[in-house]
């Protein structure tokens, strides 16, 4: 087990073979007698109390799992819409966030980054208060006056740097899984990506909050949405081949991971 | 001096537990995941003939602290029963070695100097704990968590929550719908085809 990694490949490749090499019987009882792994194993836990819980290690989670798995009745759907939005990314989003990075500085990039955050506090501001979270209100409504004035219509964080106040995500689809619905289906929404029937719901709730959505006329609201969407997206470029890359069945890692996600900020 | 002896040797057997009773997760984890950095930051890796030693270095120091047995019992669920022990041990070896190809690759590729910061350590009865760190990076920060157990007084680490999602659930949920159609020895062979190319890949791109 304390071999190098390189080693102990090839080394798990020759148990393989052997394994799966048809030998006699008796071989695998020897293999097995003098193998460290049935008798003790190094890293085993052999504290009661965790080995207690550990016979329940099988079902652990098992309300997740389920979670999980149940309901996703849009499969044929959302498979089009993953291949859809993975091509997207490839061809299109990729090399534009690319083009983007590489002629605008980071402080630049960080800076519009800033900008759009600030802007859209009225979606985390409301929905902190629609699920109650009184002090984290405040937080967001100090956030917005620092950075609007001392920093410069929300160009630079000021209210992190100096005030230590981090904003706090909420959004709509949050707001209605504090207040009880289920997520329901998972969907996967053509440039958006992963969602829920409720977190759909949830963005189009919050588009009412989002200055943006005011502007006219129409077309110069999606430029600046264009905008946004790319310098975000220059800032996230290898995240998602990196996710792909650890998957062995990427469409169910991105649904687990989002579902997880969802529930993890919906309890927070 | 019988009685000298013998406070002696109460004073040893106690003392000694009582230093590793008093391991704190946090403190268990922390030399090791600096070790990493350090090995990450290390000029002399530079350039991509070294890229192999550094991963392997990498590799022995996180293999101290993490539980790959854990890991893979609990990334498996209850299909852990389908496998026979030798199954089992190939397994484990080959998922530990997927996941530190993978995380090694990303790792390495996207580090730029980060430190991580040990935020809070949260105990759950005597023998789990989750260590809370994250990892501040140019314009976000990325919160990780640790779940870990103890053994024999020391914190072995069996689940890394990025960002909210377990990374043993999130296996858990793919090797379900994978071994509902196919055989262990089929999703070794999956595991281990992913190897293959992530190393014909960094092959490629060195």
């Amino acid at each position: 087990m304390n071999s190098a990694a390189g080693v102990s490949l090839a080394q798990s490749a020759k148990d393989f073979k052997e394994a799966s090499s048809g030998l006699p019987p008796h071989f695998h009882a020897k293999a097995e007698s003098t193998n460290h792994y049935s008798s003790e194993h190094s890293m085993e836990s052999d504290n009661p109390e965790f080995q207690e819980e550990d016979s329940d290690y099988l079902y652990e989670d098992e309300e997740d799992e389920t979670q999980s798995y149940a309901s996703d009745p849009l499969k044929p759907f959302n498979d089009v819409m993953f291949h859809f939005n993975d091509k997207l990314y490839f061809w299109v989003l990729k090399p534009i966030g690319r083009g983007y990075r590489a002629i605008m500085p980071d402080a630049i990039r960080i800076g519009i980054q800033n900008f759009f955050v600030n802007l859209s506090t009225p979606i985390r501001f409301v929905n902190c208060l629609l699920q109650a979270k009184g002090d984290d209100a405040g937080n967001e409504f100090t956030r917005l006056v620092t950075n609007t004035t001392v920093g410069f219509l929300g160009f630079w964080d000021q209210a992190k740097a100096h005030q230590h106040l981090d904003k706090k995500e909420e959004d709509f689809g949050q707001t209605l899984g504090v207040w009880g619905v289920e997520s329901g289906w998972y969907i996967i929404l053509p440039f958006l990506g992963p969602s829920t029937l409720r977190d759909s719901a949830g963005r189009l709730g919050d588009m009412f909050l989002d200055p943006l959505y005011y502007l006219e006329p129409a077309e110069l609201s999606l430029e600046i949405w264009a905008v946004d969407k790319t310098n975000d997206i220059s800032f996230r470029i290898g995240d998602y081949e990196t996710i792909k890359e650890a998957a062995l069945d990427p469409y169910e890692s991105i649904r687990d991971g989002y579902l997880q996600m969802r529930a993890k900020k919906v309890s927070q | 001096m019988r009685y000298s002896i013998l406070a002696a040797a109460i004073f040893l057997i106690l003392g000694g537990s009582f230093s590793a009773g008093a391991a704190e997760p946090m403190d268990d984890l922390r030399g090791p995941i600096e070790q990493v950095i350090s090995i990450l930051k290390d000029p002399k890796y530079n350039g991509s003939a070294m890229k192999e030693q550094q991963r392997m270095e990498i590799m022995a120091v996180i293999k101290k602290i993490f539980s790959f047995y854990e890991i893979s019992k609990r990334a498996l669920g209850r299909n852990w029963n389908k496998f026979n022990i030798q199954q089992r041990q190939v397994f484990e070896e080959t998922f530990a070695d997927f996941l530190g190809y993978t995380y090694f690759k990303k790792v390495r590729d996207s580090y730029q100097g980060e430190n991580v910061v040990f935020l809070s350590q949260e105990k759950i009865g005597d023998a789990k704990a989750v260590v809370k760190t994250k990892i501040p990076r140019k314009n976000n920060e990325i919160p990780l968590d640790y779940r870990t157990f103890s053994k024999k007084g020391e914190w072995y680490i069996y689940d890394v929550i990025i960002e909210g999602v377990s990374l043993v659930t999130n296996y858990r949920t793919q090797f379900g719908k994978i071994l509902g159609k196919e055989s262990p020895d089929e999703l070794i062979e999956r595991l281990r085809k992913k190897i293959v190319e992530q190393r014909e890949q960094d092959k490629t791109t060195s």
